[in-house]
């Protein structure tokens, strides 16, 4: 409990956690499930367990198909190479997401093509795409969120129209829902991932889910590199562990307890925050729809004195591993291409200054959550002091 | 199962050497209980990628038996050799062997560069440093050396002309490695580790340099994360190996002087019988590759292949299709080449077999032949 300024781990005092509290959801795989799956990879080796997976996803999704991937990074890769169909061209993404998303478009022969957001899902804004769409444009490329999922029927009409393909990154709308239909089925093809940090921990690995029976074989027989019609396409950047499909299904039937746990987080997090000036949470607010509550997000305002990027300073030095929401935005950032002139998108700049993403997962406890809260509260009353300190 | 007579042979249907289930395996996992108490120990810490404390204690057992400064390990072979190219911001050609496996060739493409084949020495099946030098262009911004089957490829001068042409080595080491002798000879060297080769027990690929620089930017390019960024570089990638297949390799690495040693023991005793045969050369040391002479032999490496399979034996050709245009001496030995599934964890009993069966083959290959003949046509 910090009673003066000194207190804080920032200005040299004890640090509030020992352990780290990270941002990712860290599950553990069931041991004893993953223990008598990996006696397969003994007996009959991956590919029986990563056809498990597959299967098993499939039906979790309600798609007709589903391949198995390294990682959705790779994964993303081989769908811009398979969609762009020997073109080099642009690939329309927001940048208000994950930083390798310019670079994936990249490998796969393509440029990205940054488009501004929708203010309230976070998601592509259709009417921004439209005025993106050209004859150079590949692919649409959406990127769900954990608070709202891509405006989906207006970006499908859109691409319809265009005839452009559309497909997501859904990594962070795993167990969501849209129209109350599982996130798996939209577009061209939908990119999770079995990162550790995410819902399904299958250390690493990623999925693509579709209804494009075409599309699936592509990717299991191997993609060609792009711009090569003599390549073979190994199917080297396709290739799953079976110890991490392993890791995956041992999972897989903790799902509905993991998102309950995370529902409980956030809600801890609202129920302690109370009071504070200047901070909300994001809101999981569409009662018709699914969410996996994976992150817990703080916007923070003007009212709040200290500002989002020395709070979070403050956070990390207690050992406390929140970090800015997407900031910088990517095309304001090392990950937009060099030779390329940033666009002007004010409302992914706006929002990629206002949110802070809150330790969670399952080494975040409810006591820990109570914790940051009593932190919060000795910011707020000592913000003056801090930011005088700072000064200096 | 001694094969008598023709009717005796699985393609003719007879019953198959080994069961589907129980054919050798190269695949060289770690016993179980050091299998459980590793995955345990990442259970109880929790950490299961990102640079993790598996990853970097592989990385430097890595370096020890690359004998480099620095090892990074990537989450297989294609990515690692994708993340070189961009470390070393290559773009243009670059001269590969004709004679690679498949892989390389799509790995190098997806870096974005267009590999030059370069035809192989008839005798060693490498890339000689001269024929290398003839395939240089202006265009030409590396070139890409590799050692067969525990056979070191002729590096000193293929070293001495790309310093003369100021072009970076990248050697691919993954089939010499535990040898013993020096061979990480390139600017930056590759260790694909893949479910048939050395360290077979899971996926996984390896870049080792002894370049602190170059060091730096291959552990940038594999990864998008703030705390592993250290140098500019032109393009990353999710490239991340995780705790789970470093504790793989670690368990295979800890076995691989055993692994090395009854490898090249079941290839020398394949060598002595290969002598005796008509048609068929050994070609590895540490791996089990024959080359079929098909009029020498009798028959061609294209059904020596069909006939192992009939018996469940997973034999196969070492290269794939491999890269357009005419490469003689390569061409002919891709068409020629059958490797043969002998690792660490092939049995005695299941290596005899087979030597069995390929003299029953030879013998025999005559009537064989006719015989399929007279059954297509049938």
């Amino acid at each position: 409990m910090k009673t003066g300024i000194e207190d804080l781990a920032w200005l040299g005092g004890k640090r509030m956690f020992e352990r780290v509290r990270p941002i990712g959801q860290l599950g553990l795989p069931n041991p004893d499930r993953f223990f008598a799956l990996a006696r397969r990879l003994y007996d009959d080796g991956d590919d029986c367990l990563v056809a498990m997976l597959e299967e098993r996803l499939a039906a979790f999704h309600g798609t007709r198909y589903c391949v198995a991937c390294g990682n959705a990074s790779l994964a993303l890769v081989m769908v811009m190479a398979l969609l762009a169909e020997g073109r080099h061209g642009q690939v329309i993404m927001p940048s208000f997401t994950y930083p390798g998303l310019p670079h994936l478009a990249q490998w796969a022969g393509q440029m990205p093509l940054f488009c501004d957001i929708d203010p309230r899902t976070h998601t592509l804004d259709p009417e921004a795409v439209a005025t993106l769409l050209s004859d150079q444009v590949t692919a649409i490329l959406g990127v769900h969120h954990v608070n709202s999922p891509c405006r989906i029927d207006e970006l499908q009409a859109l691409a319809d129209r265009a005839g452009v393909p559309l497909f997501f990154d859904s990594v962070h709308a795993f167990g969501c829902t849209y129209r109350g239909l599982p996130i798996g089925r939209f577009g061209r093809a939908e990119v999770f991932s079995l990162h550790a940090t995410k819902l399904l921990n299958g250390f690493e690995g990623g999925y693509v889910t579709t209804a494009d029976g075409a599309l699936a074989q592509a990717l299991r027989d191997g993609i060609r590199p792009p711009g090569a019609a003599s390549a073979i396409g190994t199917g080297g950047l396709q290739r799953l562990s079976g110890v991490h499909a392993a890791a995956a299904l041992a999972g897989l039937d903790d799902i509905d307890a993991v998102i309950g746990r995370n529902r409980e987080r956030v809600e801890a997090y609202r129920a302690h925050f109370q009071g504070l000036p200047g901070l909300s949470w994001l809101p999981y607010d569409d009662a018709s729809e699914r969410f996996n509550y994976e992150f817990a997000l703080l916007e923070v305002g003007e009212e709040w004195l200290l500002g989002r990027d020395p709070t979070v300073a403050i956070m990390r030095a207690e050992n406390a591993l929140a970090r800015p929401y997407y900031a910088p935005p990517l095309h304001l950032s090392p990950h937009c291409p060099p030779n390329m002139a940033p666009p002007s998108l004010p409302v992914t700049e706006a929002l990629s200054k206002r949110f802070i993403q809150m330790p969670v997962g399952e080494l975040v406890s409810l006591d820990d959550i109570a914790a940051l809260a009593e932190l919060f509260h000795f910011i707020h009353h000592s913000a003056d002091a801090i930011l005088h300190r700072a000064a200096r | 199962m001694i094969k008598a007579v023709l009717d005796d042979l699985a393609i003719f249907g007879g019953c198959p050497v080994f069961e589907p289930g129980l054919a050798p395996a190269t695949r060289e996992l770690p016993p179980w209980d050091e299998f459980a108490a590793s995955f345990s120990g990442i259970f109880e810490r929790r950490h299961f990628t990102n640079h993790g404390p598996l990853v970097r204690q592989l990385d430097a057992r890595m370096a020890s038996v690359a004998g480099t400064r620095h090892a990074v390990c990537v989450i297989n072979a294609e990515v690692a050799l994708m993340v070189a190219v961009k470390a070393l911001d290559l773009t243009g050609d670059i001269v590969v062997p004709a004679l690679a496996p498949d892989w390389i060739f799509d790995a190098l493409r997806w870096a974005g560069l267009t590999p030059v084949p370069c035809d192989v020495d008839p005798c060693t099946l490498t890339v000689a440093a001269d024929a290398a030098e003839a395939c240089l262009t202006e265009a030409t911004s590396a070139i890409l050396g590799l050692h067969l089957w525990g056979n070191p490829c002729d590096l000193q001068d293929l070293r001495a002309l790309c310093r003369r042409r100021g072009l970076p080595l990248i050697v691919d080491l993954s089939q010499v490695i535990g040898g013993g002798s020096r061979v990480a000879g390139g600017d930056v060297n590759l260790v694909a580790c893949h479910r048939d080769g050395l360290l077979s027990a899971g996926e996984g690929g390896c870049l080792a340099t002894d370049d602190d620089a170059l060091a730096d930017c291959i552990r940038t390019v594999r990864n998008f994360h703030v705390s592993e960024s250290f140098v500019q570089v032109p393009l990353r990638i999710n490239g991340k190996m995780t705790e789970a297949q470093a504790a793989l390799m670690l368990g295979a690495l800890a076995n691989l002087d055993h692994a090395v040693a009854t490898r090249r023991r079941y290839c020398d005793a394949w060598r002595m019988r290969a002598s005796t045969w008509t048609g068929l050369v050994d070609r590895g040391s540490q791996f089990c590759v024959l080359e079929v002479d098909a009029v020498a032999a009798g028959l061609s490496r294209d059904l020596l292949l069909r006939l192992f399979h009939a018996e469940n034996i997973g034999a196969h050709p070492p290269f794939g299709v491999g890269p357009t245009g005419a490469f003689p001496i390569a061409d002919r030995r891709r068409r020629a080449l059958i490797q043969l599934p002998i690792g660490a964890a092939t049995l005695p009993s299941q290596a005899d077999a087979m030597i069995a069966l390929v003299e029953f083959c030879l013998t025999h290959a005559g009537a064989i032949v006719h015989r399929l003949a007279n059954e297509a046509m049938a």
